[in-house]
């Protein structure tokens, strides 16, 4: 449902200057961020050495599609998408599990030893045990190496949380509460029934928090997978980067005409990392423009008024 | 209720915490545990090991079976991913009668899982291609005795390798820790490329000396007008003054300055090792050249007048790679820094000739830094191994050439050692070693890495494989090695480096204390220097501020370190004696 | 008798029925609580080694005890006082430029009437984001480039002198925030804009018939609608000042910038490099924490004083 005014109005001068300033600094605010990010797709599609001399600005110098098919000539490649596509979906339905009934919980004024339970979860934040114990525990719970592990890690992220809790807060009424237990309803009917129905915007905003940082977390992956079939999106783009990078030293005795293919696949690194953030990111910007949709429409529109 | 729950969080958390403790309790105690039993079993194997262990000839090298599990790095460049799939492998595994286990470490995760297994007391038996630094073997196997000392094994079932060592000295040394223990063995490739020399050269343009009718200089002050004219003549004759002389980080220049001056920078295995905080010799001392007030100002002002005359690139500390390629492929640039003018740039090699070192008013000798080939720490058993006199025979025949031969190219066609499914290589005119290439690699290299080597194109022992063919099929690499681009012959042979060799700081392996004193010493120091020679340098400083620079670099513990690489050198040079 | 009876009363209120019910959520909360239990206080026993020193033999129990021995050495690094500066310099700017302006494009966005102007500008604003340190770095740099770079010519036609921008520092922290300013504004804008649909209608009509303009109606009603919103997000990241991650900025970082660009986590970074430093660089990041929860406390209090929202 759209914000639609009921009241119709006429549009004073005030009003005008208003949208006039308004859609003018989004318009600039829109070209100092575009400006850039097209300097990337610029880059990923130019000859490395234009780039590196600057001369570019608003078409690729050199064209070349080499940088994307030196990526996608990679078969890990698109193990690294499935993996990742399976660690975003079923982690984010892990992330929510965890974090929206807690953070509904803990807006609860009345949740007995509220305080306590709040600052159990906000402790994490500032005192950790750091990586080495962290990975003792996993390895003594026999995640190492397997895909769940990636799945429960960072099921909860405390930041998120408070955000979702948060939104608990301020977005729906205690009235709806007091209006429910009048009817009978337990605290888990209340949740399930009448609070989760209208938590449609945190739950988009918790997909997308959590997706994303499943989409681009490798650091994880890097400390608890060995396995290759298992590494996620992000790891592997790593590896091709370094791999290429390093052609030339791990080259040692080779003949002249590979010689000067690995020099060749080293200078390309500089525009595959461009070309890396649109193989990398594509699928995420597809998710997006779903989520939003959700922030688009108004949703507790109407649920006040009973 | 309200006590019944939070009983139960306190609990619940007790609980997580105990099991943690628990965890890393258990490790201490079964650690200590297994140690005690080692130490037993060490005192017994001497007697026991005649009996599992064969040493009449180099295979088999066990006579039961035996498991060792062992750690392996594993490089960017391998794409397949199992050690048990590659011929190398296989046929040691037979050769051998050992049964392998892997745990494979990523090369861009090195550090971290290095560091985690080692803290976490979780060493396989064996531990291949780490490059355990001096550090990690001062504080896990100097102080915490977590590897195994190599000696007594390698007097009793390792003869290459102590031949090896007897015949090469240098080597040794390098592998010895500060307490006298071996704790790991290096990788060697000075066999091969002590004549073929591959570290950082200055490389000048050719065509521009031509065009301007100029020699290569031989000294400092040779150099700098050199440059002046590359600067001013406009060689690239476009008639725009776009030429830039000097291209890339000012810290390549350094070898050529300090050598110049006299002072052997450089050498050694901490990179970079060019800087102005890292020990040299200087008339057959051990110093730091920033320490040395007359010196490294007769260095900053040479460096400074180039920058402010414009004979550097002004952007010196910002530039990339693939700028100063850009800038080389539009002849731009009148002298630049790599390997081998192939290995920077794409185009244009033959245009470059290298530059000798040069001398100049405060010292006439040329000098060169000899490079160091031997990378230690790359072959570590741990102290529970419980099968050491096995790891120990298969480390013995990674020190022979066949071991140099096999580990990167695989056995030549025709070899007893192929095994079902693989085709060996031959040479072809002065073309090889030539693979047939089975789907889907296209290259040798590939091929190599991912089907035939022992993992990576590197291993410990001797990783000169080209020495190893010429050891053992007769062809000489002075005639170019086998295989070796054109491009890398004429580099190597660019220009009398060879003829300048001189001694360098060796590598020298402190004890804990030291060590950490070092550590605790190298960070503020370097970064002091690191920062205000930048700034000295392109004139953001003044010059006239390096008294107040020199009291600020003594009040931070310059003499300290300096006094801690004088006693190393000076009991290296004992114990070499 | 009285005080009985006060007794009384609150011990029905505790133990009473009706706070029964409110145990309940705790079951909402078990997979949180399990997941804090398993993976972040189980392990929570490493922070000992801040005040030990460290021994791979001895574990985490058996290591000697040091007491603030690694505190006092990061204390007393010649530098330590410039490193602190520079990550408070470069959070602080962060926040103060860097907080208002999602909310502000949250405002903004939110008042365009054109669907597809809206959806497009949020979804620009809102890539950034995404690109990965190492090519945001390679851009930097090559935005700031002497000759050709985008910043530099942009800067010079207003009349700066024209020289690579990275290699003076003080012009590190500035091009630093920036950039980090454009990567991360539209994607926490998202939270806002979140934030705002759930402003609801029946309010702004009333404002409208009382008479409010544009400008009134995104002051009085949208932004307090994101009030509360903003001053957690306000306490959170006060929470983090310290916690400045080290890889954007040693990409850009060189020996000509360094005394503007070199932050705490730089320093542990370059120590990481010598290898099996635990205990000093558990103690750092202890310390930064501790500051950081101190600084939460207090922004905390505040807010719980003067506003009504608080962690």
């Amino acid at each position: 449902m759209g914000k639609t005014i009921s009241v119709h109005q006429k549009a004073s001068i005030g009003d005008k200057i208003f949208t006039l300033v308004n859609c003018g600094t989004l318009v600039i605010i829109f070209i100092i961020v575009a400006y850039p990010l097209y300097f990337t797709i610029l880059a990923s599609l130019s000859d490395p050495l234009e780039t590196a001399r600057g001369s570019i600005t608003f078409f690729p110098k050199g064209f070349t599609l080499e940088a994307y098919q030196e990526v996608f000539k990679e078969p890990k490649v698109w193990v690294g998408y499935g993996n990742t596509i399976f660690y975003a979906v079923a982690g984010t339905m892990i992330n929510l599990a965890c974090t929206i009934p807690t953070a509904y919980a803990l807006s609860h004024k009345r949740l007995p030893m509220r305080r306590l339970a709040t600052w159990f979860f906000m402790f994490t934040m500032y005192f950790s045990g750091g990586m080495i114990p962290t990975y003792l525990v996993i390895k003594k719970l026999g995640l190492l190496d397997t895909r769940t592990v990636l799945l429960v890690c960072s099921a909860v992220q405390v930041y998120f949380l408070i955000t979702a809790r948060n939104y608990y807060d301020t977005s729906i009424p205690g009235e709806i509460y007091e209006a429910a237990y009048m009817d009978g309803a337990s605290e888990l009917g209340t949740f399930f029934k009448i609070a989760l129905p209208l938590s449609k915007p945190i739950v988009a905003l918790m997909v997308l928090y959590y997706a994303v940082m499943h989409w681009n977390n490798y650091i994880n992956a890097f400390m608890y997978i060995t396995s290759a079939d298992k590494y996620p999106l992000q790891l592997v783009l790593r590896q091709i980067l370094l791999m290429s990078g390093n052609m030339g030293q791990i080259a040692g005795n080779v003949d002249d005409d590979m010689m000067v293919l690995f020099m060749r696949k080293a200078l390309l690194v500089e525009s595959m990392k461009y070309a890396l953030i649109f193989i990398a990111s594509f699928p995420v910007m597809l998710a997006y423009v779903f989520v939003q949709k959700r922030f688009m429409s108004g949703l507790v529109t109407g649920a006040v008024k009973g | 209720m309200k006590k019944i729950f939070s009983l139960i969080l306190i609990t619940t958390m007790i609980a997580a915490l105990m099991s943690g403790c628990k965890a890393s309790g258990n490790n201490a105690a079964g650690k200590s545990a297994a140690t005690a039993g080692k130490t037993s079993e060490a005192g017994t194997s001497g007697d026991d090991a005649g009996s599992y262990i064969n040493i009449e000839s180099q295979w088999p090298v066990v006579n039961e079976p035996v498991t060792l599990k062992i750690t392996l790095l594993r490089s960017v460049a391998d794409s397949k991913g199992e050690p048990k799939d590659r011929w190398f492998w296989k046929w040691i595994s037979e050769k051998s009668g050992i049964d392998f286990e892997f745990n494979l470490i990523d090369q861009n995760a090195r550090d971290e899982k290095v560091n985690l297994m080692f803290a976490s007391d979780d060493l396989t038996d064996v531990m291949i291609m780490l490059d355990i630094t001096n550090d990690e073997m001062a504080k896990y196997a100097g102080q915490e005795q977590m590897l195994m000392p190599l000696n007594d094994l390698i007097d009793q079932y390792a003869p290459d390798i102590k031949s090896w060592f007897d015949e090469h000295p240098e080597v040794k040394a390098g592998s010895t820790y500060a307490d006298g223990n071996i704790y790991a063995l290096p990788m060697d490739s000075s066999p091969e490329y002590a004549q073929y020399y591959y570290t950082l050269r200055c490389w000048v343009n050719e065509e521009w000396l031509d065009a301007l009718g100029l020699e290569v200089p031989q000294t400092l002050d040779d150099f700098y007008d050199t440059m002046v004219a590359f600067r001013d003549n406009d060689p690239n004759g476009n008639n725009i003054q776009d030429e830039i002389p000097i291209s890339f980080w000012p810290g390549d220049l350094n070898r050529y300055v300090y050598t110049a001056m006299g002072v052997m920078l450089g050498g050694g295995l901490d990179s970079p090792n060019d800087q102005s905080y890292r020990p040299a010799i200087w008339n057959g001392e051990a110093i730091i050249p920033a320490n040395h007030p007359d010196l490294y100002l007769n260095y900053l002002t040479f460096m400074n007048k180039l920058y402010s005359e414009k004979l550097m690139d002004p952007d010196t500390y910002t530039l990339t790679e693939t700028q100063v390629q850009a800038k080389a492929a539009e002849n731009t640039v009148g002298v630049h820094f790599s390997a081998a003018p192939h290995t920077l740039l794409a185009t244009g090699y033959e245009k470059w000739t290298s530059l000798a070192p040069l001398t100049s008013q405060w010292n006439d000798t040329k000098m060169w830094p000899v490079s160091a080939n031997i990378y230690p720490g790359n072959f570590a058993i741990s102290a529970s191994c419980k099968y050491p006199e096995a790891a120990i025979r298969l480390a013995n025949w990674l020190f022979t050439p066949q071991a140099a031969m096999y580990c990167y190219y695989g056995p030549p066609k025709d070899s007893e050692d192929l095994l079902e499914g693989y085709e060996g290589w031959w040479f072809e005119g002065d073309q090889g070693p030539k693979y047939n290439l089975p789907e889907p690699y296209q290259t040798n290299v590939d091929y190599m890495i991912n089907e035939l080597a022992l993992f990576t194109s590197t291993h410990p022992g001797l990783a000169a494989p080209s020495w190893g063919i010429q050891e053992i099929m007769g062809i000489s690499p002075a005639e170019g090695s086998p295989g070796a681009s054109q491009h890398w012959r004429n580099a190597m042979n660019s220009q009398n480096i060879k003829d300048y060799y001189s001694e360098v700081f060796p590598n020298v392996v402190y004890d804990i204390e030291t060590n950490e004193r070092l550590m605790e010493l190298k960070v503020p120091i370097s970064d002091y220097i690191k920062n205000m020679e930048a700034k000295f340098i392109t004139g953001s400083e003044p010059l006239s501020n390096f008294d107040s620079f020199m009291s600020q670099l003594k009040s931070i513990g310059i003499d300290e370190m300096e006094r801690i690489y004088k006693d190393a050198y000076a009991s290296y040079k004992n114990a070499m004696s | 008798m009285a005080i009985n009876q006060k007794i009384k009363v609150r011990f029905n209120s505790l133990f009473g029925k009706s706070s029964h019910r409110y145990w309940q959520l705790y079951i909402l909360m078990i997979p949180a609580i399990v997941y804090m239990a398993v993976f972040m206080y189980a392990p929570m026993y490493g922070v000992q080694i801040a005040f030990r020193d460290f021994s791979a033999k001895a574990g985490f129990w058996n290591s000697t005890w040091v007491g603030l021995k690694h505190f006092r050495r990061f204390l007393a690094y010649p530098e330590f006082w410039r490193i602190m500066k520079n990550t408070l310099s470069i959070s602080l700017l962060n926040l103060i430029f860097g907080f208002p302006l999602p909310v502000m494009l949250a405002l903004m966005l939110n008042e365009v009437r054109n669907r597809f102007f809206k959806k497009t500008v949020q979804m620009v604003t809102y890539l950034p984001y995404f690109i990965s340190s190492v090519a945001f770095a390679g851009m930097i740099t090559l935005f700031c480039d002497r000759n050709a770079g985008l910043i530099t010519n942009i800067l010079t036609s207003f009349g700066v002198e024209r020289t690579n921008l990275l290699s003076v520092p003080e012009y590190f922290q500035p091009v630093y925030v920036g950039s980090y300013i454009w990567q991360h504004t539209g994607y926490t804008s998202v939270l806002y804009i979140a934030a705002l649909s759930g402003v609801d209608p029946n309010i702004v009509d009333a404002a409208i018939v009382d008479g409010a303009n544009r400008w009134q109606k995104v002051w009085h009603v949208d932004f307090q609608c994101l009030k509360p919103t903003i001053i957690i997000q306000l306490i959170l990241s006060v929470g983090r000042i310290l916690t400045l991650s080290y890889d954007r900025i040693l990409l850009l970082q060189n020996e000509l910038n360094m005394e503007t660009s070199d932050i705490i986590s730089t320093y542990v970074y370059r120590l990481g490099l010598l290898g099996g430093q635990f205990s000093y660089t558990t103690a750092i990041g202890l310390f930064n924490n501790i500051i950081n929860l101190a600084l939460l406390l207090i922004v905390n209090s505040l807010a719980r004083k003067y506003s009504e929202s608080s962690i």
